[in-house]
Order: structure tokens, then C-alpha cells, then sequence
């Protein structure tokens, strides 16, 4: 059994403006092991990028607030650390990949001296060496003509090479663990492709991801275990395969099913969740999901179901996540439809 | 669904959509961006087509071209049998009532302004459509779409971006058109959003006989909804079919990859097919085929001759694989 490598526990993270005061990322818990990836997914404002951010202490304060929890990185508590012991472990320990490779990268200097200026900022060494290591990474992630490149401004990229430039700033300092935002979202489908296959090629034995995206396809292709997470809570976790086929939240399952497969264009209608996310600032009482909940009964408008497992390394936050699994049969699984 | 026998709604013949790039002082033209190069095709009432490609191959220009927004270089488009470009003013006019278009960002295609009654009545005021009060011929526009009648007087930042597609799908719907053109409707929202909008898209298909030039990135998406699918790769059509036939039995090596590069639940180990490099710039297109520096299976010939389109068991393909 590898070791934990990151243990964020009862993180809460709430944001407070003018006018009112809701929660963002509410009581989340999670490990990271070594060398594992995790996906967090989830639509969009449910708090997965808040969470991530705030491992980090990347969060605006204000106007976020971190009302709570523990993010345990190796021995020391992100959250209660200094802010300078905190920048030593950004960039070098855990580093970030964003959505928008061309809003992360800075539009002012060229390639080679961002590259530059990322390594010596935690390696002391002569420019000249910190310059041939970045070459050498250009390399790696397949950048054609790389010498001439380190000359080049982010915006005389392409999408797909801004990215890759991204991912060599993120794996040159050989982190622990990458916090990769949606990665690859901005990108066309083949260009993602060939993203994913860089990220596994590339990251050594002991680095650890958590990918954040809202695509169940992209949590499949490329992750071990999965976070779900659903108006700021995380309301199912395991491994890909029990989320996959063994979906015990009612959210989590009619999400797989309301995801488009591969159709032969004879129009069938789509399952679907009815009405929307509920924004921060009115969730319902009890049970965030209960409204567009088909198996929703009264105990969950009193009471907030918490995480209990429901088989080894498998939980849900439902008060019928047990028996949920047993009254269905195989053939409604979404995995079996595709 | 589809009755060849009859004529199609729209006709697209070799249609081009050029943009000049200009240079200097005299703003000479020295070149053009080809957006749209040379593209066929048909669509018959009541029918839906399904436009795929990556981002910058042009699909969102064809849309453009075909309501009027942009404004051809060569190429014929025929409307329920007359040409669009011998039309008067007043003629396009009333046949633009019948061709509608759908944007992929409901927020921004939505006057910030106008109330939800005041822009889902603003077109049939506009062909004087209407008969007897605004506020109750919003309410039927609004119910068709599935929106309560406590939405007419809001305006579009209060809705969630599922309901302002349904708005934006009123508006669309309003006006009775035979034709609209959806471009990306789905793409901005969530995935469980994503599904109900298909569905109403499908609902008013059937309801008003509507026929959907459907243009998206996501494959999966487009085979829920289109009865036949073209393959767009920098400004040309490389594969058509019917949706199965694309689907299960793609031909060109474009779709094939496409199809292979979606990360789908439940085919994890298969062996993928990643294509190299990106997409090039459609103003300096490629010699020969324009996908043959990407293709996996590129011959001599495909450097240097572009191909014909063939047909292939019912599709039809442009690749020299096949000759």
C-alpha cells in the first residue's frame, strides 16, 4: 500500500460579498496517494476548482474565507503554514495546470524566459543550465523546432502547444502531485488525445494527479479513483470502476446516464435530470440533490446524509445508497447501454 | 423521415466563404482565409444534418453563410428551390422569417436589456405575426419550450444557462421557420443540461416538422440528434452519410480518428488512434489532400492530388484509400 501523500480533511471554504455570505467547498474529505490519479468531477460550479485552489491558499482572501479543515502535504498543514513555506511548495512540490493555457501563461515573455524564471525560482542554478533544461523539455513534449520556440510569445501557439508548454512548466520541477484544472477543455478532441497521452508518458512513477474536469469520458480514460462532487459537497467516491458501474448516489447515476453516447441517429430521447443546480446561495435544506432526486423521500429534506461506504473504499452521501444498488439490475447500468 | 422524391429545403452547391486578408497602406488583398471551400450538400424538410469537425475548420461560417450573416464568394444556396442570391430585399426578408439560427452562448445572443416577452415576441411583431396580445402570444412561445409564464417579464441574466437556450429557442421557434441552423446549442451548458436541450430540440423537430442544420464538435451529441452526419476537415466535406453508417462504420481516416479520440466510458484499452500535430491555417491549406500531414495512412498520391468524393457503400468520402 503506497502512502498518503496529500490528506485534505473537513476542508470548508466560503465566499462572502456585500450582500450575503454562502458556502463554496463545504466540509470536503480526501486522500491522494502516491502516484495515483484522482479525478474531482463535477458540473460547473460545484466547488471543484474553490477545493483545488485552496489546497493551495489560491484563493482571493477576501473575498474567501477558509472556514475550516485540514490540508495535510507530507508533514506539514497547507493551511496553517506560513505563506512562504507555502510558495516553496508551489511549482516545485505540487504544481498547476490550468484551463486556459494562454490566460496562465504571461503574454510579455517569451517562452524560454518564463521557463527560465519558473526553475530558478527554486533551483539555483546559472541561466545558461536552466535554459537547456527547459529546451530539453520542450523535447519531451513533442514541440517542434524548440530552440526556436523558446523565442516565441505565447500567443504565436496554437492552443494544443500552449498547453504542452503548460505541462513541461508543470512536470520540469518533478513535483509530488499535480493539480491539473480542466486541462483540457479549451482543447478539440484530437488534440486532447494527444495531451492525455503526453500527461501519462510523461509524469514519473511517484507523481500523483488530481484532474479536475467535468467530463465522465475524460475520468474513465485516465483515472483510478474518483470524486464526485455536487453542490459543494463530495457526494460519492471510489475507483473508477465502482463509479462506472456501480454508481451508488442517484446523482452520479443519472449523470452517466444522461451523458450522450454514441448514437445511430434515430432520435431516442436522452435520460435527463430535471431542473438545474442550485446555486450556493439557495441550497435546499437536507439533501442538496433531493429536488431533482427521483428516489427522494422526507427524511432527506430533515437531515444531510453524510459519506457511509457502501463496499471497501466505496462511499455515498445517500440514505438509500445501499439499496439504491440493489433494486437496480444490470441492464439499466449506463455502462451496459453504451 | 426523409422523402427523396420531393425537393430538398436547402441546396448548397459548391459553396465557398472566403475572407480576404489585406495588407499595407492600400489594404491590397493578398491572400484569403477559406473558410468554407467548395461545400455541398442537401437538406430535405423535416430532416436534421449533423456538421462535425474541430475548432477553425469553418462549420460555424457555413451556418453563417447559409441565414445571411456572411456573405458567399462563390457558390449557389437554393431555399425551398430559389437561389438565395436572386432574391430582392423584400423577398429575402420574408424568406429569412423562415430560416432561423440558434448561437452556441445564450447569454451573449440575448439583449441584456429586453425582457424575456419582449424578445421572444420581437420577430413575430417584427413580420407582423401577431395576433391579439403580446403578452399572451409570449406565453404560448414560452410554453412550447418548456419555460413558466413567470419567466415573461424577467429579463436574461436571472435564468440559468439551460433556460436562456430555451429563450434563445423560443426566439428561434417563434417566427414558425421550416429551417434552423444550431450552432453549438449544447456546448456551453452542463452535461445534465446538455440532454434536456436535445430533447427539446427533438420535441419541436417532430412537432413543427422542422428540419436542423445541427453543427457541433461532439460526435456523441450529434449522432443523438442527426439523421445524417458530413465531416468537415479545413473548409471541405470529407465524409457523409447516415448517422449509423458514420458512426459504426466510418471510412475516411479524419472521422475514424475523430471518432477514436472521444473518451468514452466503456472502451478504455482499446487501441486509439492519436493524430499528430494540429490542424493547419485554411490560408495556406495543404497540397493534395488537405489531411494528409496528419493522416495515419497517407499515401504519395495524397501529397500531390486532391481527391475526388466517392461513394463508398452510401457514404460518400473523399480519400484516395478508396479509389
Amino acid at each position: 500500500m503506497t502512502q498518503n501523500l496529500l490528506r485534505v480533511s473537513n476542508l470548508t471554504v466560503s465566499f462572502e460579498t456585500d450582500q450575503a455570505k454562502f458556502v463554496a467547498v463545504d466540509d470536503v474529505s480526501f486522500e491522494i496517494r502516491q502516484g495515483e490519479i484522482v479525478g474531482l468531477v463535477g458540473e460547473s460550479g460545484c466547488g471543484k476548482s474553490v477545493s483545488a485552489l485552496s489546497l493551495l491558499r489560491l484563493v482571493p482572501m477576501p473575498p474567501g474565507i477558509i472556514e475550516g479543515g485540514k490540508v495535510d502535504f507530507k508533514d506539514t498543514d497547507l493551511l496553517q503554514a506560513s505563506i512562504q513555506a507555502v510558495r516553496k511548495v508551489r511549482g516545485r512540490e505540487i504544481s498547476m495546470i490550468f484551463q486556459e493555457p494562454l490566460s496562465a501563461l504571461s503574454p510579455l515573455q517569451r517562452i524560454g524566459q518564463q521557463m527560465v524564471e519558473t526553475i530558478q525560482l527554486h533551483k539555483d542554478i546559472p541561466k545558461s543550465d536552466a535554459w537547456q533544461i527547459s529546451l530539453d523539455w520542450l523535447g519531451k513534449v513533442k514541440i517542434p523546432d524548440a530552440a526556436e520556440k523558446m523565442h516565441a510569445y505565447p500567443f504565436q501557439l496554437s492552443g494544443g502547444m500552449q498547453q504542452r508548454i503548460m505541462i513541461a512548466m508543470a512536470l520540469m520541477m518533478n513535483p509530488d502531485l499535480i493539480i491539473a484544472d480542466e486541462p483540457t477543455t479549451a482543447l478539440d478532441v484530437t488534440i486532447q488525445a494527444q495531451v492525455f497521452d503526453l500527461i501519462r508518458e510523461m509524469k514519473a512513477e511517484s507523481t500523483a494527479i488530481l484532474l479536475i474536469t467535468h467530463d465522465m469520458g475524460v475520468v474513465w480514460e485516465m483515472c483510478d479513483r474518483v470524486l464526485v462532487m455536487y453542490a459543494s459537497r463530495i457526494v460519492e467516491q471510489g475507483t473508477a470502476s465502482d463509479i462506472f458501474t456501480v454508481p451508488a448516489h442517484p446523482y452520479t447515476y443519472s449523470l452517466l446516464k444522461s451523458i450522450p453516447s454514441l448514437s445511430d441517429g434515430k432520435g431516442d430521447k436522452l435520460a435527463v435530470i430535471p431542473g438545474s443546480v442550485p446555486s450556493p446561495e439557495n441550497y435546499p435544506s437536507g439533501c442538496r440533490f433531493r429536488d431533482r432526486c427521483s428516489y427522494a423521500f422526507e427524511r432527506c429534506e430533515r437531515e444531510m446524509p453524510e459519506l457511509v461506504p457502501v463496499s471497501k473504499g466505496h462511499q455515498a452521501a445517500c440514505f438509500v445508497a445501499g439499496k439504491f444498488i440493489e433494486t437496480r439490475n444490470d441492464s439499466t447500468n449506463p455502462i451496459n447501454q453504451t | 423521415m426523409t422523402d427523396k422524391n420531393q425537393n430538398p429545403l436547402v441546396k448548397v452547391i459548391n459553396l465557398k466563404t472566403w475572407f480576404p486578408i489585406r495588407r499595407g497602406i492600400l489594404s491590397r488583398t493578398i491572400g484569403y482565409v477559406r473558410a468554407v471551400d467548395g461545400i455541398s450538400f442537401t437538406i430535405y424538410k423535416g430532416e436534421t444534418l449533423g456538421l462535425v469537425g474541430e475548432s477553425g475548420c469553418g462549420k460555424t461560417t457555413l451556418g453563417r453563410t447559409l441565414v445571411g450573416l456572411e456573405k458567399s464568394h462563390n457558390g449557389v444556396i437554393n431555399f425551398d428551390g430559389r437561389s438565395l442570391a436572386d432574391l430582392s430585399r423584400q423577398e429575402f426578408r420574408e424568406l429569412r422569417r423562415r430560416i432561423q439560427i440558434i448561437f452556441q452562448d445564450p447569454l451573449s445572443s440575448l439583449n441584456p436589456r429586453m425582457n424575456v416577452a419582449d424578445i421572444v415576441t420581437e420577430g413575430i411583431s417584427e413580420f407582423r405575426l401577431i395576433n391579439g396580445d403580446q403578452e399572451a402570444a409570449a406565453r404560448q412561445i414560452l410554453k412550447d419550450v418548456g419555460l413558466d409564464a413567470d419567466a415573461l417579464y424577467r429579463y436574461p441574466h436571472e435564468f440559468s444557462g439551460g433556460q436562456r437556450q430555451r429563450i434563445n429557442i423560443a426566439r428561434a421557434v417563434s417566427l414558425k421557420p421550416d429551417f434552423i441552423v444550431c450552432d453549438e446549442p449544447v456546448s456551453a451548458l452542463d452535461v445534465s443540461i446538455q440532454a434536456q436541450i436535445i430533447n427539446l430540440l427533438l420535441e419541436l423537430r417532430q412537432k413543427y416538422h422542422l428540419a436542423y442544420l445541427f453543427i457541433s464538435h461532439d460526435l456523441s451529441v450529434v449522432s443523438h440528434i442527426a439523421n445524417r452526419i458530413a465531416v468537415m476537415y479545413l473548409g471541405r466535406i470529407v465524409e457523409a452519410g447516415k448517422t449509423a453508417d458514420i458512426i459504426f462504420d466510418a471510412k475516411h481516416p479524419y472521422t475514424r480518428a475523430l471518432l477514436a479520440a472521444v473518451p468514452r466510458p466503456g472502451t478504455k484499452g482499446e487501441a486509439r488512434l492519436v493524430l499528430k500535430g494540429n490542424t493547419p491555417s485554411p490560408s495556406a491549406p495543404p497540397k493534395g489532400c488537405r489531411f494528409h500531414p496528419r493522416c495515419p495512412k497517407v499515401m504519395s498520391v495524397c501529397r500531390t492530388e486532391d481527391p475526388r468524393e466517392l461513394d463508398v457503400s452510401g457514404h460518400k468520402v473523399c480519400c484516395h484509400l478508396y479509389t
